[in-house]
């Protein structure tokens, strides 16, 4: 206990002199007060009047993550997708025969506030990844927000209730793949275009100045960012799936997994 | 002194000092716990800093997603860490 005490003191002491120390030497500048020369650029050229030069987004960042830097962004979503693929092939296993219900051993309080949690949870995951392109958020915030509903059902009713929901690993994995799949169709489009009309490239969003290709900007007066719009909703698909079928495996009792291996081993 | 340096010179304190208790703490849902309170003030950090996009993507993994899978991980091994 002594010594913990020293280690949080330290701890505590250190923070203050190098808190004071920043401060009186403004070492770390004002904060969020001046804005750098590429930070500038980033936010001209995000919702450019001249639509060429613009990437039809009005959120800078998420401007940057499927757009400015759109291929780092598709390479991340891949070692996701294969991170689950990994987790899925591990924990390879039957649909599960046995069905359970909605009757868990915790107390009506945490199933009450689950249940409730479900609609606000969805609601405000979609909000977050349909206004990806006006408002802070995109397609993976709001999958992982998603996820957690998904997780706590698993948590408070057990994997089997999921299954009588008529939810499994199998059938999420299937759900990741098609907004995988989607993702890729969007960012392959412009090479379709370019191959049967004008000239266009890969994973591109808005006109260029040697292309006429462009997603729309605008579905129904609401600012929609064009790819970006379409890939923050495929995303958030992808990972909200991705996420709960990782959940689901990880969630199966493991005597499950212990016959299941067991039978592979007398196979071999 | 600056009102968000002074919160973020708070929030950095105890991010480490949690930090701290979640590397020493033996009971390892204990440690779980400690590790998504510090989170937390990090996500308060992010926040100060102007970074509302990762705010939104850390607080639903570092203190939903990260201890649940945890938590699992735990509950299928021992929930006390070993002698060294």
């Amino acid at each position: 206990m002594n010594k913990k005490l020293i280690v949080i003191t330290s701890i505590v002491v250190f923070s203050f002199i190098l808190a004071v120390y920043t401060n009186l030497t403004e070492s770390l500048g004002p904060l969020g007060l001046d804005t750098r020369f590429l930070g500038k650029l980033y936010v001209y050229f995000t919702n450019h009047e001249d639509l060429r030069l613009s990437t039809a987004s009005l959120e800078p960042v998420t401007a940057i993550v499927w757009d400015f830097r759109g291929l780092d962004t598709l390479y991340e979503t891949t070692v996701f997708a294969m991170a689950i693929i990994a987790i899925y092939s591990l924990f390879r296993i039957d649909s599960l025969e046995e069905k359970g219900s909605l009757n868990s051993s915790f107390t009506i309080i945490p199933r009450l506030v689950t249940k409730i949690l479900l609609p606000i949870n969805i609601a405000i995951a979609s909000t977050i990844a349909f206004h990806g392109s006006i408002s802070p958020g995109g397609g993976f915030q709001a999958g992982s927000i998603l996820a957690v509903v998904g997780v706590l059902f698993v948590v408070i009713f057990s994997y089997y209730a999921l299954n009588a929901k008529s939810i499994n690993p199998h059938r999420t994995l299937l759900f990741m793949s098609l907004g995988l799949i989607a993702i890729v169709v969007v960012t392959l489009i412009p090479l379709a275009f370019d191959v049967f009309f004008d000239n266009a490239y890969l994973i591109q969003n808005q006109p260029k100045l040697d292309s006429a290709f462009g997603y729309p900007k605008r579905v129904g007066g609401l600012v929609f960012g064009g790819s970006i719009g379409l890939f923050n909703i495929f995303e958030f698909i992808a990972v909200s799936f991705g996420f709960l079928t990782a959940f689901a495996l990880l969630s199966i009792p493991e005597h499950v997994f212990k016959e299941k291996l067991r039978g592979e081993e007398s196979l071999e | 002194m600056d009102i968000t340096v002074l919160f973020l010179a708070i929030m950095g304190t105890i991010g480490l000092v949690f930090a701290y208790f979640a590397v020493t703490e033996r009971a390892l849902v204990k440690a779980i716990i400690y590790s998504a309170v510090q989170s937390m003030a990090f996500a308060v950090m992010l926040y100060l800093l102007r970074a509302p996009d990762i705010v939104l993507v850390y607080i639903p993994v570092s203190v939903g997603l990260y201890p649940a899978a945890l938590f699992f991980l735990v509950g299928k091994t021992e929930s006390e860490e070993g002698e060294p």
